[in-house]
Parts: C-alpha cells; structure tokens; sequence
C-alpha cells in the first residue's frame, strides 16, 4: 500500500496485488537464482561469525564450518573481551562516538531533509524550481571529490578533529531532502488547504498535519542516513586526527594490527560483528514504514 | 451572510484562469458554479476562500473586503472533493481541529462535535481513522467540519464527484437537506448539470475563464443567452446544427433548400447555428426538418432517434408510441423528417455564440 492509497483511505486488504504471475519453469528458475543470490549475500556474515568464534588470526574457511564447537565458545568470548579491552579499552570510546555522531546526523538530516523537503513541495518562492535542480546537481558529485575543499574549510575554521565537523556536513543530505519532497507532494494538496481553513499557519500545518502523515519518509531517510554515517570511512579518515575521536569503521581499520603487516582476523570480523549490531536493530524495527517510505517515494506499489 | 465578487482576475503566469468575474450571492441563497473541467470555477471557489490570491478584483463577505485576510478568518467552511480529511486524526480530532485552533473550551467542543455529528447521523463513526470510512460517510464528516464552525457561507467543491450514482443522489437530498437546515449562503462548484439544476437557486454557467450566464434552473434551460449554455445543460444536449444566411433565407450547412425565412431588414450573420432540443422534435411525414436515418436507440418507454442533418448528428427523444414504432425497423439512410414548434427553435451567432433574437418563419417542406 503506498501513501496516496492510506491518503484516500483505502484499505489495506483492497489494494490489488501488481505482482506478475509467474509459472512452470520460470518460478524454478528464479527462485534458484534467488537461492543462489541469497546464498552469495549470507556467505561474508557467515564467514564473519565464523571467524568471531576461532582463535585463528589468519583468513580463510577454517576446517570445521560449524561455529558453534565446543571450544568456540571461550574463543569467542576471549575474542570479545581482547577486542572490547583494545588500545586501553578505547573501544567503548569509539562505540560511543560512532553512536553520537549518527544519533546527531540522523535527528538533524531529518529534520532538515523533511523541512527542506516540505518548502520545495508546498511552499512557492522565487528561483525554488532552480534551487531544487542545484540541490539535486549535488548529487551527482562524488564524495572524494569535495573532500579536500571540505577539509581545508575545517581547518580554516579551527573544526578539525572535533564532533561537529563529523556532524554537521553530513546533516545536509540531499537524497533526504529529494526523499521528503516526492512523499509530500504525493500528500493531496486538499488537506492542508482545509487545515488553513481550519486556522493553521504554514508552520503548524507542517507540524501538526504534514510531518504526521511523512512518517514512512521520516523512517526511510532514517535508515538510509543511519546506515550511510554509521559506514562512513573516508570522512573522518581524513577530519580525525587522535585515536579518542576514532568512529568504528577507522577502528576497524586499526585491527589490520599496529604496523599495518599482520591482520587480526577473529579480532577484526568479531570487532565488525558487534559494530552491526545497532543497523541491524534499526533496520528490525524500522523495516516496515522503510519499504512503504521507499515505494511511496518511487511510486511503486509495496 | 452574503458574498460579493467583483472583477476577479488570477493570472497563472500567461494563463489567464479567470476573466473579471463578478458576482453575488444573498444571504441563504444556494448558487451552483456549473462548467467543465478547467473552466475556473475552482479557482473562483479557492479565491473566495482565500486559498488563492486573485492577481485583480475583490471579495466581499458579508461586506467587509476579505482579498489579503487568511482563510481561517473569512468565516467561510469549505467542503472538498476528495474529502481533505486529515488521515491520522480520528472524525473527532477532524471535526474539533478548527475549535482547537481557537483555544475553545473542551467541554464546548465536545458538545458541538456531539451536536453536529447526532445531526449528520455520525456519531458512531466519531472515533474511526478516515480510511475506515466510506465515501458517503466521510463527506457526511467533511460535512461535519464545515457545519460546526458555523460560517457565513458554505463553499462546496464538487463534494458529490467521488461517490458511486446511487449514493450520489442520497448525498444531494442531503445537502438539499443541510441548506433547508442551516439557510445559509452556499456556493457549490460542479460540472454536472444534474447536481446544479436540482440543487441551485440560480446557477453561474462558466467557461474558459468567464461567466456566460446567470440565471435559474429553469430559465437557463429556457433561455440560454449563448450557445454554450444550451449545449451544456440538458440530456441529450441541444441539437446545434451549422447554417448560413443568404438573404432573407437561413440554409442549413449541406442543404439547398431554405429552412427559415427572416422578415426584410432583419440583419443576419453570416453563420449561425440551429438550436432544438431533442425533446421539442416531434415525428412528422410533412415535417420541415428532414435527416437521414442513423439509428434508433430503445429506452424503454422513450426512443432516442439518432439522424443526419446535413453533416450534422442530431437526436430527437420521442416518447414510444403506436405511430413511431416502426422507426425501431426502419433501415439506416431512410429519410425522417420532424417538426419543431417555433418557440423551440433557437439562433446562435455562428461566430461567438451569443444568442440571436430575431423574427422568423419555418418554411413548410414541398
């Protein structure tokens, strides 16, 4: 069901189902692609758990595919606590920094995108149609790209290895602000013309009728920008500059061992397995309002 | 409690959507604005309602100029096509929201959401979502909301388009129902001349912008001033067929023969165009208007005769009778001729539109 659907109220069961119907060979067909795929996708996480519960630093499949042995799970725990006692305990540290940093990003790329998102949609002024293609031109540059202006400008500034230079350029997403638009306008324009006839003014109207029913946009630009902070690598590779300030993925990066020669591999994939755990707990909760949120916006029926 | 419009004009850009119009609707009148799609009878509305800034002219309700006032304050309730109600709100949070807004007590707005909803029979829908609604129940609500802020004038953008026929017509008693009960000025945006002619006091014909005509029901269907007017209201519409004057003569386009003759003097356009309705033709073998044989169409008690005056489809409604039976039989090209009375008989200018009132006589057909 996608947002004009719930918009126009209808309900759930009567939405008819796009799916194509396929039959005989061709359903065999895909689904052993699909298993094949599935089975290509799972085989790093298995491996990665794997590896979490042996004593051996080297990669490669170890002999006994099963994790669950008798000894793995000492191994398992001692490889916890050797990666969670790391540096002086300087894990916690940079859990915790990586936690900040998406926890702020999120709440302010939200609240940006959505705002920004609102005014290309509803709001008419001067130049927004211009505006809104540079929003989006910005998109098309890739990261690498801006990063040495982006640094320099963090020196002159005096932000280098500070919080809100690893906050603050990733709150101006575009990819939320194009998201939030192409959900509101998908919102009918009738209803906030009855609620300024109901006395709204335009701020209310966004907080107490629109951002209400954005709720699968707010929980899909969630996700994206969670995941898309909590992976980032080349940003704080260049802005950090002391290891208290490290997020995760530099983190993992330091387990490839202290001169760069011999990678810890049971300490770095058991390291990776705990950093997931919060996406994966995000993506759980979130998965349902994440697909209608993304459907509505690509107008493909969820 | 009256509404007046002054030479509105709202540019989009280099559209012009409306054309100085002006009009006024007196206290508890019941105006329908009647035009298709894209005519501006919308934008009129929306204007009225101050969601649309007109780019000239000026609105008055209950004479104080409302143009630059916010929507909330011009004491007007707004009825939607499609609803507008707000989806995450129950109907009671939908119907109390403008109360809210204005800080009244909460004892008082829940009497009156009470008072309104046991009104509009409701009140078992008060604590449902919108989508659980159907669609007569949820104008019922959007009816509702207007009700209870008890405006000076009710506007009513097509509230009856997304509903099936039959309740469509439960909803337009209803609303026949809801202007006896309030009497207040109502102005009701449609494009079907059904829903303007039962329900309005007078009707705004528009279109392209500007307002063709202004009358009753009754005298619009009677006495269209401009060939768009006839053409629009009545089912099956007005036959229009193109002639030219030659002389003293009107000949129909494809014709030879004269059809109607015109006294001395009387000055003519070139082209014009032949009104009838298919209701006014009656079957007649010495009949001065003469076509070809289409079809014939049963329904039921009535035969809709469809036939070719020179390029021109033409339909006469005739009621089912022994001497028009055999038409039901007769082969397609067969020639049918009919009579028409003289006060149904109608003059278009054939360029513009607008009505000709001139002296005439039918010539007999040889």
């Amino acid at each position: 069901m996608n947002v004009l659907d719930f918009l126009k109220g209808k309900k759930e069961e009567e939405t008819v189902p796009t799916v194509f119907r396929i039959s005989g060979w061709r359903a065999y067909a895909i689904q052993a692609l699909m298993i094949v795929l599935a089975f290509v996708y799972l085989i790093p996480f298995y491996w990665m758990i794997l590896k979490s519960f042996r004593n051996t630093i080297f990669a490669g499949f170890p002999v006994d595919l099963n994790p669950f042995s008798r000894t793995s799970l000492s191994y398992f725990i001692s490889n916890f606590n050797t990666v969670w006692n790391f540096s002086f305990s300087a894990f916690p540290l940079w859990y915790f920094n990586s936690v900040f940093i998406a926890v702020c990003v999120v709440a302010g790329s939200v609240v940006v995108g959505a705002m920004a998102g609102y005014a290309f949609a509803r709001l008419r002024f001067r130049g927004r149609e211009a505006l809104f293609i540079v929003v989006l031109a910005t998109l098309m540059i890739p990261f690498p790209v801006i990063t040495i202006a982006e640094y320099v400008f963090m020196v002159d500034i005096h932000w280098v290895n500070t919080y809100q230079s690893l906050i603050l350029p990733q709150m101006a997403s575009a990819v939320n602000v194009f998201l939030f638009r192409q959900f509101f306008l998908t919102i009918p324009s009738e209803v906030e013309e009855a609620a300024k006839i109901d006395g709204l003014r335009p701020m209310s109207i966004f907080l107490r009728i629109s951002a209400p029913l954005a709720k699968p946009a707010f929980a899909a630009s969630a996700i994206l920008t969670f995941i898309g902070s909590w992976n980032n690598f080349i940003w704080p590779l260049f802005d950090v500059q002391t290891i208290n300030m490290y997020t995760l993925p530099l983190a993992l990066n330091f387990f490839k061992g202290a001169n760069g020669t011999q990678i810890y591999w049971n300490q770095m994939m058991m390291a990776t397995l705990i950093s997931l755990i919060p996406t994966f707990v995000i993506y759980i909760i979130f998965e349902r309002y994440f697909v209608t949120g993304l459907s509505a916006v690509s107008g493909i029926k969820g | 409690m009256s509404v007046d419009v002054r030479g509105l004009v709202v540019d989009y850009g280099s559209t012009r959507a409306l054309d100085e119009v002006s009009f006024s609707v007196a206290d508890g009148e019941f105006v329908v604005i009647l035009g298709p799609s894209g005519c501006g009878k919308t934008t009129a509305l929306k204007c009225i309602a101050g969601l649309i800034e007109p780019t000239k002219g000026e609105i008055y309700i209950d004479g104080r100029l409302v143009n630059g006032i916010y929507p909330s304050e011009r004491n007007i309730a707004m009825v939607f096509q499609n609803y507008a109600l707000y989806p995450h709100m129950t109907v009671y949070d939908n119907i109390a929201l403008n109360m809210k807004m204005r800080n009244i007590p909460r004892q008082e707005i829940e009497r009156r959401v009470r008072e309104v909803a046991s009104l509009l029979k409701i009140n078992e829908l008060l604590q449902k979502k919108p989508r659980q609604l159907s669609g007569g129940q949820a104008q019922r609500v959007g009816l509702a909301r207007a009700l209870v802020r008890n405006p000076s004038v009710f506007l009513m953008d097509e509230p009856l388009s997304n509903l099936d026929a039959k309740l469509r017509l439960e909803m337009r008693d209803e609303i026949k129902r809801f202007h006896a009960l309030t009497k207040k000025c109502i102005i009701y945006v449609t494009h079907d001349q059904i829903e303007a002619m039962t329900l309005g006091d007078r009707i705004i014909v528009m279109n392209k912008g500007r307002i063709i005509q202004i009358d009753r029901p009754k005298d619009l269907f009677d006495n269209p001033r401009h060939m768009f007017v006839a053409s629009f209201l009545g089912n099956p519409p007005m036959n229009l067929v193109p002639a030219r004057s030659e002389g003293r003569a009107i000949i129909i386009e494809g014709d030879k023969r004269p059809l109607i003759s015109v006294p001395d003097g009387t000055h003519l356009p070139e082209k014009i165009f032949l009104g009838f309705r298919p209701t006014d033709l009656r079957l007649s073998s010495d009949g001065p208007l003469k076509g070809k044989l289409e079809y014939v169409e049963l329904l039921g008690a009535e035969l809709n005769v469809h036939f070719l005056v020179g390029e021109t489809r033409c339909t006469a409604r005739l009621i089912r009778e022994a001497s028009n039976e055999h038409l039901l039989n007769l082969p397609t090209d067969n020639t049918v001729s009919f009579s028409v009375p003289d006060h149904a008989l109608f003059f278009f200018n054939g360029n513009g539109g607008e009505r000709l009132s001139i002296p005439f006589q039918i010539l007999r057909a040889e």
